[in-house]
């Protein structure tokens, strides 16, 4: 079986009286292509952003390779929030799939197992790290709206990405005494702009480039942070046919070449349906399906979402 | 050939300086020190590095803070405090029994290497011990102001300043800040080029740290903080560095301003003299280190020197005793700024820098040649 490289258990987010996210909980598995999909403000962005330490999850965890990243629980920090009276209905809900035609001692074992997964949940420790932190355990994302560093050539852009994977400090950088790990990270910087096909354009601002291109920098800049999970918000947002076309291909080159996972979001159906091994659908922030394509494509609920429902038909 | 003609440019770059500089020691062996074009140059040079270092956190961070004075009056006091010979201290601290240090560096350092070496070396410790109080105080202000943005930013730093000119002249701190009374009597350096070269150091450190990774993260903070982020840049760590460092290189500046003018007082470091500062990285152009002492060197020459007719009667020949009276010279320079920024936006420089400038002469050259072949 591969291995789990991301899973999200009962992450909910609320703002005010809105609930963005409610209690979703999915995986991505090593070397897997997960897409994340739903109707226009069903909460993908935020889930995402929670994910990646941008917004502090109302309850819920995201682990990482097996190891907790972000937590919330009612036991912990946002059991004053809840004075103890939702706190059933968030930590009781384990995610115990496939326990059905598992002896009872199996099942029993697997609660354990689950549950023993997850205690650090049950403590009062809160975690809730900044982005930058995230990233650096190896999760790097790119934005819905482009979000280049707009003076800064396109070389610099992806060499502003290494600057995390540095081991100079200050002083040291300043008086070039990392000339060695510069160069080598210069030289990583070029071979990447060569293999997304950018390196003609490489001295050119990012802001001068073509819309297509942008989108394949911003990956680009993702990628040189040396990421294991890469996590795509939107990535054909506003391209024509031929550039989806281009980028389905690049995405599967990223997963094949680099051996990345990728988990996205997406509107395009084409691309998706092309492209994910899975696919989450959630609407209202709530997750109303899972599966591959073809489960998707003939899922009712699924349908429900995108057309409406006919009242009283 | 690219690499050749890059290379090139920072030749010129060099030559350039180093023209500077001859023409400095020229000047110095020339002119009587209380001469107005050394004077104009030690100030100039004073105020590159403080609008520098401004533009450091300001232009090259995006942190807009106003606590330039503050830090340059921490440096300038512990230059001045560490400086005094210990004979005159009973006559600067005439009022709190001489003072509570009663120690001087550079006579520390001369009794070891001499008197003329060691008065130097010592004098440079005492700089850099400014840099480094500034530097401390930074850290510490930086703390709780750091989560501030843009404007609030300011507001804080602006605060800090004001509050810590008013600290240094309370009279319980009197044995060792003299109270509101000034700090006189400490050795300085009496040639221009000695200015320049201390300057153009310190200068040239920030030049470098700009062009490091470290600069290149800072840059990305400045244009996109969540993007920053999000590609694994601390914005804590980072801004806080920034902020450290900038007041570093302002408390060297303030020290440098003390030598300058002989005598401290903490009623000058006023938050007009933030303004000043301000207005030279705005004029030479935010994120331009060239534009920064560019425009040190034109401000501090215009005001001090060249437009000083305008106020004594006499301009250009023209003299005009009713209307070149006190006052009328800040408003020429008012306007002068202000055609300025109308014409150069962005600043006189932008944000190029010398070789760029260099390199965009080259690249139309090159051009003409193609066309010609």
């Amino acid at each position: 079986m591969s291995k789990n490289v991301l899973r999200l258990d009962n992450i909910t987010m609320q703002f005010g009286g809105v609930v963005a996210v409610d209690n979703l909980s999915l995986e991505v598995n090593e070397g897997e292509i997960v897409a994340l999909i739903g109707p226009n403000g069903a909460g993908k962005t935020t889930a995402f952003n929670t994910i990646t330490g941008v917004y502090e999850p109302t309850n819920g965890m995201v682990s990482f390779l097996g190891e907790p990243i972000v937590r919330n629980h009612p036991q912990g920090k946002m059991q004053k929030a809840y004075k103890g009276s939702d706190a059933e209905k968030y930590t009781a809900d384990y995610r115990l799939e496939g326990l059905d035609g598992l002896s009872e001692e199996e099942r029993a074992a697997k609660v354990e197992e689950e549950k023993n997964r997850d205690r650090f949940a049950f403590s009062s420790h809160v975690l809730n790290p900044t982005p930058d932190k995230i990233t650096k355990r190896g999760m790097a994302r790119t934005f819905q709206n482009i979000r280049l560093w707009k003076s800064q050539t396109v070389f610099d852009n992806v060499m502003i990405a290494k600057h995390m994977l540095r081991t100079s400090n200050v002083f040291s950088a300043t008086f070039r005494l990392n000339a060695k790990e510069e160069a080598e990270q210069r030289a990583e910087v070029e071979e990447l702009l060569k293999i997304v096909g950018l390196d003609d354009v490489k001295n050119e601002l990012a802001t001068s480039l073509p819309y297509g291109k942008q989108r394949r920098l911003e990956i680009a800049r993702a990628l040189a942070t040396n990421p294991q999970l890469l996590l795509l918000d939107e990535p054909a947002a506003g391209m024509n046919p031929q550039e989806t076309m281009e980028l389905a291909a690049f995405i599967r080159e990223i997963r094949d070449k680099f051996q990345k996972t990728v988990l996205l979001i997406e509107h395009h159906m084409d691309l998706v349906m092309d492209i994910a091994d899975r696919i989450y659908v959630i609407d209202f922030g709530k997750l109303i399906a899972s599966g591959t394509p073809e489960e998707i494509q003939n899922n009712q609920r699924v349908i429900d979402a995108y057309l409406g429902v006919e009242e009283d038909a | 050939m690219k690499k050749k003609t890059i290379q090139k440019e920072y030749i010129i770059t060099a030559v350039i300086l180093l023209a500077i500089l001859a023409a400095a020691f020229v000047l110095d062996s020339m002119l009587p020190s209380y001469h107005i074009a050394i004077k104009v140059i030690k100030k100039a040079c004073v105020y590159s590095l403080v609008a520098v270092s401004m533009n450091l956190l300001n232009g090259f961070t995006g942190l807009f803070s106003l606590g330039q004075a503050g830090f340059m009056l921490l440096g300038a006091y512990s230059y001045a405090v560490l400086c005094i010979p210990v004979a005159k201290r009973a006559g600067v601290y005439q009022y709190f029994d001489g003072g509570l240090v009663q120690f001087s560096i550079p006579e520390i350092f001369s009794g070891i290497l001499g008197d003329k070496v060691g008065t130097t070396v010592g004098m440079l410790v005492a700089l850099l011990i400014g840099g480094l109080v500034a530097a401390l105080f930074a850290y510490l202000i930086g703390l709780p102001v750091l989560r501030l943005k843009s404007d609030y930013l300011a507001i804080a730093t602006l605060g800090f300043a004001e509050i810590l000119r008013a600290f240094f002249q309370w009279n319980a701190l009197g044995p060792i800040t003299n109270g509101s009374n000034l700090l006189k009597s400490y050795p300085d350096l009496s040639r221009a080029s000695a200015y320049i070269i201390l300057a153009g150091a310190f200068i040239a450190c920030i030049v470098l740290l700009v062009n490091s990774t470290y600069g290149r993260a800072f840059k990305a903070i400045r244009d996109d903080e969540v993007a920053a982020e999000a590609m694994g840049i601390n914005l804590a760590h980072h801004k806080r560095l920034a902020f450290i460092i900038s007041s570093f290189f302002a408390g060297i500046g303030g020290g440098m301003l003390a030598m300058y003018m002989g005598a401290v007082q903490a009623l000058s470091f006023k938050s007009t003299m933030t303004y000043e500062i301000l207005l030279i990285v705005v004029i030479g152009g935010i994120g331009s280190i060239t534009g920064s002492v560019l425009t040190s060197f034109l401000y501090v020459a215009s005001l001090e020197w060249l437009l000083r007719g305008l106020d004594s009667g006499k301009f250009l020949g023209i003299s005009a005793p009713g209307i070149f009276k006190n006052g009328f010279r800040m408003a020429v320079v008012s306007i002068i700024i202000m055609i300025v920024v109308l014409f150069f936006r962005k600043g006189i420089m932008g944000d190029k820098e010398l070789p760029d400038l260099l390199r965009k002469h080259g690249k139309s050259k090159k051009k003409e040649d193609g066309a010609n072949e």
